[in-house]
């Protein structure tokens, strides 16, 4: 039994102390929880998102007139893909990507056809170069997107 | 002993409870952070082996020839010009443009290739839908050629399954100013009962004519390059065309 009033107020008193910091420290916890779950999803996501060129890399043919050439990229990773968000870059020069089939859903195991043409319609190559393509692919779930970008040796063949 | 220290035990069990359940949902996060930057996918290896550009037994015409005489038949009176199909010989859907003399057949060419043809197939020009043999049914033209087809035969070097849905094969030509075909999946020139291709495993396709659309070649293209790519593998050869 409590030895006097002043005992049950500082019992009172840890009591409170005590809740109070342990509702911090688990605050806390779910919070840092929290952020390695998304972490953890978000890294699988990443993972799961892959594309690779199935394009024969030594035979891809540059249009001088239109500024444009044709790839296809395999969606080899474990999600779908976005076909909106593909970003490529040839010899360093941002391209617009454009999906022949921009309605349908970019499945995994499946090749997809673009069209990418310099915006600046001034990209020309002369015979045979061989340069860097460069291409990012993302999924295209809403809550964790992944991405993933390849960088490959091409040869671009002008005409 | 004393109320206020009973309760503070129960209270600092409770407390001590309460954390020790949220450092397991901790633990067990980090533990599946960690298996989610594991996850492995899948790493196919499938190698082309050979893909052949030549004659087969059997085809779409590319050459016919007319006898004269003994082949030019009778009932043809007003249809030079006039494109007709042709019966008989082992194949199907050939249709060829005759020219007349008067009331017989003095010339053929193709208009139509058809399928499934042989060298030495003797067709009969059938403008009048008679019976064969009857006016109109009686001149004959014969197969002396026959288009190449393409057989691309691969096989798995990896140690996973692979569906063979994911493989993907561009035939090229590099002697051509645009020289890249369009690629095309394994299965559209494979008609064989297989879904997979397991380790180890060597499969060919159906002996296939190109196409322009499908392949991006015509069917009298030569192309000379083969790439396979699936996922992140790839693999080429050099086509044998005879």
């Amino acid at each position: 039994m409590a030895s006097g009033p002043s005992e049950m107020i500082l019992l009172s008193a840890g009591l409170i102390v005590a809740a109070l910091v342990s509702g911090l420290l688990l605050q806390t916890w779910e919070d840092m929880d929290n952020v390695i779950d998304d972490r953890g999803k978000h890294g699988m996501e990443d993972v799961r998102t892959r594309g690779s060129l199935v394009s024969d890399p030594m035979n891809i043919s540059w249009d001088n007139t239109n500024h444009n050439a044709t790839i296809y990229i395999q969606n080899s990773g474990d999600t779908f893909l976005d076909k909106s968000s593909v970003g490529v870059f040839l010899n360093g020069t941002s391209m617009t990507v454009t999906p022949a089939e921009p309605n349908t859903t970019w499945l995994p195991g499946k090749a997809e056809k673009f069209t990418i043409k310099d915006p600046a319609d001034s990209l020309t190559f002369t015979g045979s170069k061989d340069v860097f393509l460069t291409f990012t692919v993302s999924s295209d779930s809403t809550e964790y997107s992944g991405s993933h970008t390849v960088t490959e040796e091409v040869r671009i063949l002008g005409g | 002993m004393a109320g206020s220290s009973v309760a503070a035990m129960v209270v600092g069990t409770v407390f001590i409870m309460i954390f020790g359940m949220a450092t397991v949902s901790l633990v067990d996060n980090i533990d599946q952070s960690i298996k989610n930057a594991d996850y492995e996918l899948p790493d196919p290896k499938v190698d082309l082996i050979s893909v052949t550009d030549k004659p087969e037994s059997t085809g779409p015409v590319s050459a016919i020839s007319f006898a004269g005489a003994i082949d030019q038949g009778t009932g043809y009176l007003g249809l030079g010009g006039q494109t007709c199909p042709v019966s008989g010989g082992s194949g199907t859907g050939m249709s060829v443009t005759i020219s007349v003399d008067d009331d017989n057949v003095s010339g053929a060419t193709i208009s139509s290739v058809g399928s499934g043809y042989t060298v030495g197939n003797i067709l009969t020009v059938n403008c009048s839908s008679a019976t064969l043999g009857d006016p109109g049914h009686n001149a004959n033209v014969s197969v002396t050629a026959v288009h190449d087809k393409n057989i691309i035969t691969i096989k798995n070097v990896g140690s996973e399954t692979v569906a063979l849905s994911n493989i993907i094969l561009t035939l090229s030509n590099t002697s051509l100013d645009d020289p890249q075909g369009t690629p095309f999946n394994f299965t559209t020139v494979y008609s064989g009962n297989n879904t997979f291709i397991f380790p180890g495993e060597q499969i060919s396709s159906d002996s296939f004519t190109l196409n322009s659309i499908v392949h991006g070649f015509n069917l009298e293209n030569d192309p000379n390059r083969a790439f396979l790519a699936v996922f992140e593998y790839s693999s080429s050869i050099s086509v044998d065309v005879t």
